[in-house]
Formats: C-alpha cells, structure tokens, sequence
C-alpha cells in the first residue's frame, strides 16, 4: 500500500481522538492559556466552574454570566504547512510525494473548543465540548523507519458548581461536580507496520481508539482573599477530582488521579483598570509525574477600561500571550501558546493559535 | 500606572528567556529547577531535525557506553543511511514488485558520483556503516518473530540499505562525475564484484518483501550473464538491465 494511502486511511479513524491527561485543567479558557494558563486565582467567566469554582462568588452583582464561548485552534506548524501548501500549488513540483514528504516533517495539530455556561454569585453551570487532534509523522520513528503518531484529547460533559463565601467576604469555598465522556486514544504507526494499520480496521481496534469512556467526579477549591483599596491578594487551593474520577469504557483512559494545586494573585487595580499577576503550583504531589515546566503557570493579565484585555506568560514554560476585545455582546479573543506534548521541553512542543468567539452577557 | 507595570512585565518577559522555555536547561531562566533532556532524547531531536551528523555522534557514543541496547542500533543505521543521500521515505514507497529491474528502481533513489562528486566516497561509506551498525545486532534477535518492535525494522533495513548499497557500489564503475560511463566497469575486479554480490545475498535473505525478492531476482539475472568472472557477469547485467 502505497505510503500516502496509508496515511490517509491512518487520519480516517482518528475523528474522535487526546493525550495523556496531566494536571491541567480539564477545560481552559483561551484567553487565560494565553495568559500564562494561572487560573486558580481569577479566570474568566466559565474558566472559574474547571479552574476553582471558590472564585464564583466574586464579582459584581448576582448574576455574572450567560453566554456560549467557541474557540478554534490551530497548530502554527499546520499554518505554515497550509501557506507552503499554497505556495507550491501552482509549481511543477506540486505531487502526492511532495505532499507526504511535508506531511512527514510537519506536525498537524487542531481543535474545536465550545462551552455553554450560566453563572451567578451563587451557582455555575456548564455543559462543554473540547476536541484536540494532533498528527505527528516522522520520518525516522521509533526504530529508524517512518512512523505516524495520532493523538488526540476528547472532552465533553456538564458540570455544575456552587460556592460561598464562609462567614466572610475573605474566605471562599466552592465545588464542581462534573459529567464526563473523556477519550484519550494515543497511537504510534510505522508505516511499513502492515499489521498495525490492518488490526485499526477491525472493530475492536476502532473502538478502542474511538471510543469515549464515562464517568463523574468532583473538584474543591478553596480562596482566601484580602481586599485593599488598590490591591487585592489572593490565595488559592485546589483538590481536582477528588478520591480520583474513574471512567468505564472501552477506551484506554480510566481515571483522572486526585491532584493538589495551589496559587496566588495580586491584582493592582483603579476604578476601571486592572492588572493581575498570577502563580499556580499544580499538581503538588507529582500524581502525574510531570516535571516542573508543566506544573508551574505565571502570567498576567490587564484590564483596560473592561472592554480590552491583554495577558501574557508562561504556559508549559513557553512564551504566551492573548487579546480579547470585548463589545458588550461580543467577544473576540485571540492567543498564542506552546503546548509541550512530550516530557521535557523542547521534545514535542505545538505552539497553537487560538481565535474565540464568545456572545453573552 | 497599571499599564506601565503590565509593560514592564511584558519586557521583562521577552527579555528573560526570548521564545526559550523558562525551564529548559539549555537557556531556560538562570537558577529555575531545569528539566534535562536525555542523550537519546537529544538524539531524536537531532534526527528529527535532520542534524544527522549531531544524531550519529548521539547514538554512537551511547552504543559505545551501552553495546547491548540493540534498540539504538536501527535508529544509527538510519541515520547513517540518510546521511549517505538516501531518502527513506522515497525507499519505502518504492514499488519494487513493479516491472522495472531493482536496478533501475533503486538507481532512481539513491545518489551517483555524478551527482555527488568527490563526496561519493563518503556516501558510499556511511551506507556500508548502516549495513555493519545493523548487522552488529546479534543474528538470533534480528529474527522477523521477535516481539521486538526494532528487530523487525533491522530486518526490512538490511534488505534496502544492502540493496542499495550494492547498487552504490555497483555506480563506481557505471557512473563517473560527468555521467553515465559504463566504460569504467572495465575495472571492476573480482573484489568488487564478491562486495556488491554478497550485499545482494544479505538483502535477499533478511526478509521476503518484494525488495527482497528483487534483490533474489537481480542474483538469478546476474547468474544467467554471460561472462567467466563474476565481474563480467555484472557488468553484463548492468547494461542490460539499463
């Protein structure tokens, strides 16, 4: 079979399809990735129900959020590969072999983000969708040989959040109870591995690869906050799936481990201006193992005049940064991260491209 | 004022590591607890990135300090073979059950010292060190059963980078740095000819591909030439078969 249609017929059963869970959260907003990916301090609008839902009753007034927020992103490798894809297409050179040869040295990456959510002072609800696909074709894999790797994160479900703040305006405390499907399916193919692509279009290989495993879990947070005439100090705790979330199905991911994080923020703010710094330690007893870069989130965020945002940090250790331009009904948000797909820095990072568009009130 | 600070952090934060990451140890921010990558890691970063002088000197000096990961020997090879001028996704996705000689079907994807020049001799030798890298490799475990996902990419490496190295080594006397020049198999000697056969015996018998049929094939056609020597045989079969 020749290598083209074998790459095709590898991206044929790859529609619903994520990497091994760490200790990110299991939805983030765009804007607060770009900003450093520091949300258990202050996250934006339906961020706070995954983030730390003791952040709720926070804010002005009861009711604090309506609305439907879409994110699309795209993986700047695959921007480039769709440029120079353009640029050749109307040369001699433009073929299938030059195709897979760019392919090969280009990892795809994109997703679709979409989340529905209602908050007030008291409660949050939110049903959300995320899908992540990335596409990494080598031309020396594992063993020499060229080799395909598919991997993709999958998360849909609802969840349900409420808070308080506990005698006093200082201290808050707040609880997510969450409805998943969650798929993980992680594949690596060498093109000449027959065998491998044969055992994909069987019905059990698909399953396992495809299909979405279910479960419920709940997530703690906990904020402590000092309020002062043009600063404020937050502290922030966090346990996310408490006792571990189990998952049943046939897919291979099975349970979302019970993880610790701490943060803190200080925001100097006026009457219309804000500016928040931010540092979470996630994952504070390495139940996922990961190294320091991936646990540790900085950034900061200014508010001009509520109608502009710019944030900037670190995500996975990595440079980011985000715009959002808010029109009352609209929001437009655009930011720029690098995720870091392999253990260390510098293995297997994507830098994304994520453009939002958020309508609510 | 607000702005200013967000400004000062913005600098501070271009300034501190550029498109770095923080926590890398090669130039992440000074004194942050770092995440080291290993030597293979850096290895495949390296392949990955076609810096395959980088990937060999890796690969060599882990090999060296642990002989028996047999793992690592395939992906030396590769990268000896890559750095020889050979494409290995053009050698995969060759249709070598088609009608054309393996000859020619591996003339087309391989370099020659025409397009090579004096750096021929180079190429030539880093194919033939893929070919020894891989045959380095205890035989017993470079069995097609083994579960071991590198022994069986050790066996369908043999089969093309010893095909192709004949072919190579056959292009010394077939191609001069101006061209096609089959007057220069004249002299081709009987050591010559014992190389490029015994790398065809190797490809045919590591495994049952089609590139390893036609490596069998192109022994039988050779076998069939007329000539006394060996090396008539295949300087009958070279211009024949183009």
């Amino acid at each position: 079979m020749p290598l083209c249609h074998r790459f095709l017929l590898a991206l044929l059963f790859v529609t619903d399809v994520l990497w091994a869970k760490g200790s990110a959260p299991i939805y983030e907003d765009s804007f607060d990735m770009g900003s450093g990916g520091a949300s258990l301090t202050r996250a934006s609008q339906a961020g706070m129900i995954f983030s730390n839902p003791a952040l709720i009753p926070y804010g002005p007034g009861f009711h604090r959020w309506l609305g439907n927020e879409t994110s699309l992103l795209i993986g700047k490798d695959s921007v480039d590969f769709a440029k120079s894809l353009r640029s050749s297409s109307g040369g001699s050179g433009s073929n299938t072999s030059e195709f897979v040869s760019k392919v090969m040295t280009t990892p795809l990456h994109a997703g679709l983000v979409n989340n529905f959510a209602y908050i007030n002072s008291l409660f949050g609800f939110s049903t959300f969708s995320r899908n992540n696909f990335d596409i990494a074709a080598k031309k020396y894999g594992d063993t020499g040989l060229p080799a395909v790797r598919l991997r993709a994160e999958s998360y849909q479900g609802v969840a349900l959040s409420a808070a308080t703040m506990a005698l006093t305006r200082a201290i808050s405390i707040g609880v997510t109870a969450k409805y998943l499907y969650a798929g993980e399916p992680d594949l690596a193919i060498e093109l000449t591995d027959t065998e491998a692509l044969q055992a994909l279009q069987t019905p059990s290989g698909l399953r396992s690869l495809v299909s979405p495993n279910i479960g419920y879990g709940y997530d703690a947070g906990l904020l402590l906050f000092k309020q002062g005439y043009n600063s404020d100090f937050r502290l922030a705790l966090k346990i996310d799936d408490v006792g571990g979330t189990k998952l049943a199905g046939d897919g291979s991911l099975k349970l979302l481990r019970q993880t610790y994080s701490g943060g803190v923020g200080y925001t100097l703010h006026n009457g219309t201006d804000a500016l928040h710094f931010s540092l979470d330690y996630r994952d504070i007893q390495k139940a996922y193992d990961e190294e320091m870069f991936k646990r540790v989130r900085m950034g900061a965020k200014f508010i001009f005049r509520q109608h502009l945002a710019l944030g900037a940090g670190y995500y996975d250790g990595w440079p980011s940064y985000a715009l959002e331009l808010d029109a009352w009904l609209v929001r437009l948000t655009g930011a720029m991260y690098t995720r870091e797909l392999g253990t260390k820095p510098g293995l297997d990072p994507r830098t994304i491209y994520a453009l939002g568009f958020t309508m609510g009130l | 004022m607000i702005m200013k600070y967000f400004v000062i952090f913005l600098s501070l934060l271009f300034t501190s590591c550029g498109q770095k990451n923080a926590f890398d140890c090669d130039g992440g921010i000074a004194k942050s607890k770092c995440s080291q990558r290993t030597k293979l890691e850096d290895a495949r970063i390296a392949l990955d990135a076609g810096d395959l002088d980088t990937a060999i000197r890796l690969l060599n000096e882990l090999i060296t300090d642990e002989p028996t990961a047999y793992e690592k020997y395939p992906l030396l090879a590769a990268a000896y073979a890559g750095r020889s001028g050979l494409e290995i996704l053009d050698i995969v996705t060759a249709n070598f059950g088609g009608n054309s000689s393996m000859l020619e079907t591996m003339s087309s994807l391989i370099p020659t010292p025409t397009t090579l020049g004096d750096a021929y001799p180079k190429s030539l030798d880093d194919m033939n060190a893929a070919n020894q890298t891989l045959l380095a490799i205890p035989e017993a475990l470079r069995s097609a059963t083994s579960s071991d996902k590198y022994a069986a990419s050790a066996i369908l490496q043999i089969t093309l980078y010893q095909s192709a190295y004949a072919v190579m080594y056959l292009n010394k006397f077939t191609y001069s740095t101006s061209g096609y020049d089959p007057s220069l198999l004249s002299a081709m000697t009987a050591d010559d000819a014992a190389a490029i056969l015994s790398s065809l015996v190797a490809a045919g018998a590591a495994s049952g591909g089609a590139a390893g049929s036609a490596a069998q094939a192109a022994i039988a056609a050779i076998q069939g030439q007329p000539g006394a020597t060996d090396a008539e045989k295949i300087a009958a079969w070279s211009q024949a078969a183009r």
